[in-house]
């Protein structure tokens, strides 16, 4: 019976129906070439699968890359990534930074200003008059049960709710609450990483500003 | 749905996927031969998943689908570079296969030649490795994830194969001169 290794490997793939199965290994048991054969192309499939394991755990540093777990930081590691986006940010003028204009700079920078200015005044009418907490402004414009916020996020525009969850998280960070109507998100990051994290945030094209809460220091 | 239980089902979809992800990871290096640009893929496909999933139609096959995701990124990263992979005569490709990238190629050991046979083969016979040899999907699932025919699916697992062997034979070439 002829045979050709296309149709071998078939039966070796079990994507034969059991007709054509017995067929081929009836043609085997009389052939010891077919079998050899069969057991070469055997061989060179498994050398493949051997080549390119199955790991049954990802390794720490990819689980963080995945947001599955908190940011590996070790001093004699440098993150390449990071030194790029850098060294990107150096390379290009001031005013196209991640596409974000100078007149995008001046709106962002007068939305954080009626944001802080709303929230500093409604803090003072809802909080405490003589609250000292620099975060009860934020808190102020969201759900007054999440209070963790330390930093502040804005995307840009085309970037919607579902894109911008998804990189705080990939991020290592947590987002409180909803975005405001400015499109400003608040925040948490681990205090010994925020100042990474915000790095990192900026050094993405869709990241147009991720700033500290000014006043509470991790 | 009420909102508790779409929470629940998220949860449980995305748990779903991170117990998926070592496949996944196996499967993004078979695709681009690499195990670096395989975390890179990784890592975009999952970001892909996240953020579309809303667009995986529960009842169907979630893994496949987030193997279609990784295929056409790893597509789109192909066409970013030029490589000519993706649009190579696949009836010429044995032809084409890159001797001259497996000549240059150095390897020491049998694994290595694979490695550098996957890397250097054109993508589609990559991919019909991962779906088929690293994935161990049948026939049929193979050719509905990469929407070919079954006889092509066949074929070209036969030309990846052959020139696993001729790298092979490189190598032990190599080692006996």
């Amino acid at each position: 019976m002829t045979m050709t290794d296309e149709q071998i490997a078939a039966w070796l793939h079990k994507s034969v129906d059991a007709d054509q199965a017995a067929q081929i290994e009836a043609a085997m048991a009389q052939d010891e070439a077919l079998a050899a054969r069969a057991a070469r192309i055997g061989a060179l499939d498994a050398l493949a699968r051997h080549a390119v394991p199955l790991e049954p755990e990802l390794p720490e540093a990819l689980r963080a890359r995945l947001g599955l777990a908190p940011a590996v930081v070790a001093d004699n590691v440098v993150d390449l990534a990071a030194v790029r986006t850098a060294r990107a940010l150096a390379a290009k003028p001031a005013a196209t930074r991640s596409g974000f204009s100078r007149s995008d700079r001046w709106r962002v920078a007068a939305q954080l200003l009626v944001i802080l200015s709303v929230g500093f005044a409604a803090s003072q009418w809802r909080v405490s008059p003589t609250s000292t907490d620099d975060a009860a402004a934020y808190r102020a414009l969201g759900d007054s049960r999440q209070t963790a916020a330390n930093a502040l996020l804005m995307f840009a525009p085309d970037i919607d709710a579902r894109a911008a969850k998804a990189m705080i998280v990939k991020a290592g960070a947590q987002s409180i609450g909803a975005p405001s109507a400015a499109g400003v998100w608040q925040i948490y990051v681990a205090p010994a990483q925020r100042d990474a994290t915000l790095a990192a945030l900026r050094g993405m094209a869709a990241v147009q500003m991720a700033e500290p809460i000014s006043g509470n220091q991790p | 749905m009420s909102t508790a239980s779409a929470v629940g089902t998220n949860e449980q979809v995305h748990a779903r996927l991170v117990a998926f992800l070592p496949r996944l990871r196996r499967f993004c290096h078979g695709l681009t031969g690499n195990a670096d640009l395989g975390d890179d893929l990784l890592q975009a496909s999952f970001e892909r998943a996240l953020s579309r999933l809303d667009q995986w139609q529960d009842g169907t096959n979630l893994e496949n689908w987030v193997f279609r995701l990784a295929r056409n990124l790893n597509i789109d990263r192909l066409r970013a570079l030029r490589v000519r992979g993706v649009t190579v005569d696949i009836d010429q490709a044995y032809d084409l296969a890159g001797e001259d990238e497996l000549a240059r190629l150095e390897t020491r050991s049998e694994l290595d030649a694979v490695n550098a046979a996957l890397g250097a083969m054109p993508v589609e016979l990559r991919e019909v490795m991962a779906v088929v040899v690293l994935d161990g999907q049948s026939y049929r699932t193979a050719a509905e994830l990469l929407e070919i025919p079954i006889g092509t699916v066949m074929s070209r697992l036969s030309r990846a194969r052959q020139l696993i062997e001729a790298r092979l034979n490189r190598t032990a070439d190599g080692a006996l001169a």
